[in-house]
């Protein structure tokens, strides 16, 4: 690889790095959203690195964001990075096979993966346990949160889609 | 697509993904173990997070002082451009008088009560999955602060802590389910139990259930802790009965009781490290 390839591969990098961390902070930030409609914004961001950097990007963000998510949460360590980092790859493969990277593309995907992400950790801390008026959480707070983190993957992905073109675009 | 899994690429995925697994066992079996992975990543982001809950609290103080300096600029035309230079001035007392009353506050509960040993701690993160508004703070084990320590404010009590490392800690709060306390109704001395209910946690309340049925409590009766079992201290409020209602069975009376804080949105707290009548540690376990 040619020194100017390896610096500007590397800053890249280095710059959605910093996006996942800076997606991590707002995420977690108390007071910045409502919390019914607290987006998971790693979701959002991975999803939108993914779709524009492949599979193999995607998994390694994807590790790095659940890896930052799993200090937060309040279930087992570990399993945000690997939910993460099937949903990295997992988008990647996607988007190389089936799916036209497009803004409506990233909607439905951010979306879907937020969705599967809320219904997974509603059943484990919630669903499997029983307990009463468990079912109305997915109304109040799953689904809104999934639909917020939708509306937000369209703007990371215009944001690492940009990114992307400015870097091959200094390539050349 | 078979490609893909035949390269070199899927194998590295492959492997990671085993290692993480791996991990993820681990801290399945050792329960309360943090894997060191995570204290390190945590104790690199605690101080971001501190940051961005400070920014993300002063803005909106902020905007809360801009909407109510419009209300008043609408009612006293007169003074508009008075108002408006005291506005920008607003906040800044709001934010050092806020300060001023919590120091003030804390310094009363210290002289209440003075066997307890406390730290104050802000709240830096909030979990996204959390139907109980479980949330983490920055203060850990560097600190001073144990699993099961209780968190209060001025108000009453919060919770408990769940899960430390070096410079921060996860709380959750006693609307959480798992959360299960000995409370009293200071007016008939009456002894229950408070733990959580999803309906009820949405609201920002909680459930005290095993009251006698023929109980003399009453909605607005105020509800505080027993200290039996050593992980409370003694009389730190809860909240107050706001209803009363008959369990699934008639057997007992239940109460939902609204805390005297909203624990949605509570910002900084004290955690009781130490206090008199504290069990041993590995009697609260």
């Amino acid at each position: 690889m040619e020194q100017k390839t390896l610096r500007l591969f590397l800053w890249k990098n280095f710059i959605y790095t910093l996006l996942i961390l800076l997606a991590y902070l707002l995420q977690e930030t108390p007071a910045l959203f409502p919390p019914a409609l607290r987006p998971v914004l790693v979701i959002s961001m991975v999803t939108a690195v993914a779709m524009n950097e492949g599979e193999f990007s995607g998994g390694l963000f994807g590790l790095f964001g659940g890896l930052l998510c799993d200090t937060a949460v309040f279930h087992i360590f570990g399993a945000a990075s690997i939910f993460f980092l099937v949903l990295g790859c997992g988008c990647g493969l996607l988007i190389i096979y089936l799916i036209q990277p497009t803004v409506k593309s990233a909607f439905l995907l951010s979306g879907g993966f937020a969705l599967i992400y809320g219904l997974a950790a509603h059943y484990l801390i919630y669903g499997m346990w029983g307990y009463e008026g468990a079912a109305r959480l997915l109304f109040t707070r799953t689904f809104p949160s999934a639909a917020s983190t939708a509306v937000f993957g369209m703007g990371c992905f215009w944001l690492v889609r940009k990114i992307r073109l400015a870097f091959e675009e200094a390539a050349r | 697509m078979g490609d893909f899994f035949k390269g070199t690429r899927f194998k590295i995925l492959a492997l990671i993904l085993a290692l993480v697994l791996a991990f993820t066992l681990r801290a399945a079996y050792s329960g309360t173990a943090v894997p060191m992975i995570s204290q390190l990543t945590a104790w690199l982001m605690t101080p971001l997070q501190r940051a961005s809950a400070g920014i993300s609290y002063a803005v909106s103080d902020a905007a809360a002082g801009l909407f109510s300096g419009r209300r008043l600029a609408q009612e006293n035309e007169s003074l508009r451009d008075e108002n408006a230079a005291l506005r920008s001035m607003l906040v800044e007392y709001e934010r050092t008088k806020s300060e001023n009353e919590q120091l003030k506050e804390y310094l009363q509960i210290r002289d209440k009560n003075p066997d307890f040993d406390f730290e104050p701690a802000m709240v830096v993160g909030r979990d996204t999955a959390s139907r109980f508004y479980s949330f983490t703070i920055d203060k850990g084990s560097n600190d001073g602060i144990s699993v099961n320590d209780p968190v209060i404010t001025e108000e009453g009590l919060v919770g408990l802590v769940s899960e430390v490392g070096f410079t921060y800690s996860k709380v959750l709060t006693i609307l959480d389910v798992a959360i299960q306390v000995g409370a009293m109704d200071s007016v008939t001395r009456e002894i229950g139990v408070t733990s959580g209910e999803l309906p009820l946690a949405e609201q920002g309340m909680l459930l005290l259930s095993y009251l006698p049925r023929e109980s003399q409590a009453r909605p607005g009766d105020i509800i505080a802790t027993t200290g039996i079992g050593g992980v409370f201290p003694r009389d730190l409020v809860i909240g107050s009965i706001s209803e009363l209602r008959p369990d699934s069975k008639g057997l007992s009376l239940n109460a939902v009781i609204q805390p005297p804080a909203d624990l949605r949105a509570v910002r900084d707290v004290l955690v009781v490290k130490s206090f008199e009548g504290q069990a041993a540690p590995e009697s609260t376990q």
